[in-house]
């Protein structure tokens, strides 16, 4: 072996490619031997060639500072994360019955609320959901599917056992990343994937068209989807361009549509204008429709939801779907799996405790050094506390909030999340990973899980971050079919 | 295609187009004072009216000197036609529609943005005003040049080029209007020897003093070169030349009905009008009727394609 692997350990951690004792997992078996015969100038070409791949590629991501916008060179590390397909079937299982629980609610939230009813689901935490749409009560979108598109975030215990950390269902980004990290991949080390069964990622783009097609109100045409952007300045608009391309669709912002008298809705085009059957919006809710949320949104098409609620036009995510997205909700998901369901969770949550009760909230004030605080409807790893780092004056601050608005917040214990080996300065060092799979859920079909997902690793050592607007990576994610192992 | 889209296209061809006719413009007029005589002061107000910008000029410097003029024309980020507003818009364009133009046009818009927000700092020696004008021009031919190559002739193009027609046929007719006024006053004597040289540098702005040579083969006249950049129609930054290429694009846009008609119509007042005959206000009424005429066409682009 060359210096890469040696000295490789990851004491107290799961480690994706090697085990307690060492020895390279059997999904990482082959890769481990294949990039132990590397040299350090050998890996370090491999390195230049991704990262070039990427500049040529056009790779990009948007973050804001100070000095405006920058497009930065999309951040990823050559060494792949490799799971087993048995591990990741009944992963892909588990995401399947969550998301079906979770559309079930949300249709059942904006029709009887059965499950509020049955004093299941707490009208308290109903009537605070910041993401409740009152405008979208009584609607039944096709298939009473709400969350068409669910990024789920994943991540692996000390055990080595997959856990939900939250799922993101309004306008979850990451699946261009994890279609190109591959296309990287394939680059950087076209040996392993002529010699290795590595599941490929690169149908999602077709399989999320043909939901979107699916959920078109015109069944004699061809439908026109389009995706719907914030514009250029979003931070995800590399994935727009990206999704939109991909599917052949129109990337259109909300100033291109309109919808005129017979409630439908149009793009402005030089032809005149074309009847859109079925928007994915990259827009938040509260901006896709001035005339119904909020007035000042420059982002939206007056009328959009009228043509909604008339039928007119298919929307994915459906508006309100995001009422799901909220980490109170979270904590309740195995409760509303065992009640839609009538079973366990396959998948398990990470351990809440929800600011809002009680007894919860005691223990969490008296734990702040050693938990997680987040806030219920923040993405993107904005508005945490974590514990073991913070300041006695950011607990004091949080107690302040959690006192103040208990409903808003949830708290966890710190996880050992898993670590894989990750090149750093020429050699494999073992940095914190997690995983976003995306499902999509269809009318007459089972929801499609994409193979595996977007590995992300936060490149600092010790770091839990792993949000590339923060110093996160990312990573080519394998699943590996089982007879190579 | 959205009509945002066509509509940034558009507007990009115009703003890549004026960014480098300004950058001519200007290398031209300071190669033409290097021939005048020691006495003349030079007005470079001129140049200010080619643009048609003398009242926002007029608010914002003291005096028409050359370095006002000059950052005037170069940097000022508050003068919308300014080299540096041009490229600013042009990228500002280019950005939501970058995926249907080839990517190196893209990223040579970035860079001349940079250079310009840089470079066009330090334009007070002649020297180094003229290698910046010079990278200006390179830059955006090399632009068109990618365009022309590595772009199918879809309504992407036929926009991007059409916008481009337009601002080239506007900068000649502004041109010819500003440089004429002064070289046809038969009252300034003791520049009469110098016209030549003056009919000389209004064809160099415009690159068309090799083409003049080879085609219209007389000395350099004035009625000569009118009629060459308004009516000739081989040579690419002529008037005639520009609408019949404005047409082409046209033609292959959907319903550009009212669109032709309106380039049909400038046609038709420039075949009514002798340019090689026209000589001081006749000529200057007919630029102003040209004038119109162009902004007409630009209306009903805008009109039929960008606002429905």
């Amino acid at each position: 072996m060359n210096d890469l692997w040696r000295d490789y350990r990851s004491p107290g951690f799961f480690d994706e490619a090697f085990d307690d004792s060492g020895q390279a997992r059997s999904a990482a078996n082959a890769l481990v031997r294949y990039l132990g015969e590397f040299g350090r100038t050998e890996l370090e070409t491999r390195r230049a060639a991704a990262d070039l791949a990427i500049k040529s590629m056009g790779i990009t991501f948007t973050v804001y500072s100070d000095a405006g916008m920058i497009d930065r060179a999309w951040p990823f590390d050559i060494l792949p994360r490799p799971i087993p397909k048995h591990e990741w079937d009944r992963v892909r299982e588990g995401l399947q019955q969550r998301v079906t629980a979770l559309n079930m609610f949300v249709a059942d939230l904006y029709a009887d609320q059965r499950i509020v009813a049955d004093g299941v689901f707490p009208r308290e935490v109903l009537a605070q959901s910041a993401n409740f749409r009152p405008e979208c009560v009584g609607m039944r979108p096709p298939g009473d599917i709400w969350a068409h598109i669910c990024g789920s975030d994943l991540v692996r215990d000390g055990a080595g056992e997959f856990y939900v950390l939250e799922d993101n269902l309004r306008v979850p980004s990451g699946v261009s990343y994890m279609v190109e990290n591959r296309l990287v991949s394939k680059r950087v080390f076209p040996e392993l994937f002529a010699q290795h069964h590595i599941l490929p990622v690169d149908d999602y783009a077709s399989e999320l068209l043909d939901s979107l097609n699916a959920l078109s109100p015109r069944k004699d045409v061809t439908p026109n989807v389009a995706v719907l952007t914030p514009g250029v300045f979003n931070s995800a608009f590399f994935e727009h361009v990206w999704l939109a391309g991909q599917m052949g669709a129109e990337l259109v912002q909300g100033s291109d549509l309109f919808v005129d008298s017979d409630d439908c809705v149009y793009s402005r085009t030089i032809y005149g204008p074309q009847r859109v059957d079925v928007i994915y919006r990259r827009v938040d809710d509260a901006f896709i429709d001035p005339e119904v949320f909020r007035a000042d949104s420059m982002l939206g098409t007056p009328g959009l939801m009228r043509a909604w609620r008339a039928g007119n036009v298919a929307i994915a995510n459906a508006p309100g779907a995001g009422v799901a997205d909220d980490k109170v909700v979270y904590a309740f998901v195995p409760e509303i799996i065992r009640y839609y369901l009538d079973q366990e969770a396959k998948l398990p949550n990470v351990p809440s405790w929800l600011c809002m009760n009680d007894t919860h909230r005691e223990h969490v004030l008296a734990n702040l050094d050693s938990l997680v605080v987040k806030p219920a409807n923040e993405s993107g790893g904005y508005g945490m506390l974590i514990g073991p780092r913070s300041t006695a004056a950011e607990r004091k601050q949080f107690a302040d909030l959690i006192q103040r608005n208990p409903r808003n917040y949830i708290a966890q214990p710190t996880l050992a999340l898993s670590t894989a080996p990750t090149l750093i300065d020429g050699s494999a060092r073992p940095r914190h990973v997690d995983l976003r799979p995306f499902i999509v859920s269809r009318p007459d079909d089972d929801a499609f899980v994409t193979m595996g997902g977007l590995t992300r690793v936060a490149l600092r050592e010790g770091s839990l971050v792993v949000n590339s607007s923060q110093g996160g990576g990312s990573k080519d994610t394998w699943i590996v079919a089982d007879e190579e192992v | 295609m959205l009509s945002r889209l066509a509509q940034n296209l558009f507007w990009a061809g115009r703003y890549i187009e004026r960014a480098e006719s300004t950058s001519r413009l200007i290398n031209a007029t300071s190669l033409l004072l290097l021939d005048m005589p020691r006495a003349t002061a030079f007005d470079w107000r001129a140049l200010v009216e080619i643009v048609g910008a003398e009242d926002l000029f007029a608010q914002r410097y003291p005096d028409d000197s050359e370095a006002n003029v000059m950052r005037f024309l170069v940097a000022d980020r508050l003068h919308p036609s300014s080299i540096a507003s041009c490229l600013a818009s042009a990228r500002e364009n280019l950005r939501s529609a970058r995926d249907l133009v080839p990517r190196e046009v893209w990223e040579d818009i970035n860079g001349l943005h940079l250079f310009i927000a840089d470079e066009g700092q330090h334009i007070e020696s002649r020297l180094a005003r003229s290698r910046v004008m010079d990278h200006v021009v390179r830059n955006a031919r090399h632009m068109a040049g990618l365009i022309e190559s590595g772009m199918s002739r879809d309504a992407a193009y036929d926009m991007f080029m059409l916008g481009l027609q337009l601002e080239r046929a506007d900068m000649t007719t502004r041109i010819i209007d500003v440089r004429s006024a002064d070289l046809l006053d038969e009252d300034i004597s003791e520049l009469r020897p110098y016209q030549t040289v003056q009919w000389i540098s209004v064809l160099k702005s415009l690159s068309a003093f090799q083409m003049y040579r080879r085609h219209v083969r007389v000395r350099v006249t004035g009625a000569g070169v009118i009629r060459f950049l308004l009516a000739d129609s081989a040579f690419p930054r002529s008037v005639r030349f520009c609408l019949n290429a404005a047409t082409d694009r046209l033609v292959r846009l959907p319903t550009s009905s009212r669109c032709v008609g309106a380039v049909d119509s400038a046609v038709q007042v420039l075949n009514d009008a002798d340019p090689g005959t026209l000589t001081g206000y006749r000529l200057s009424e007919f630029l102003d009727r040209m004038q119109i005429e162009l902004s007409a066409i630009n209306d009903t682009i805008q009109s039929r394609y960008f606002q429905q």
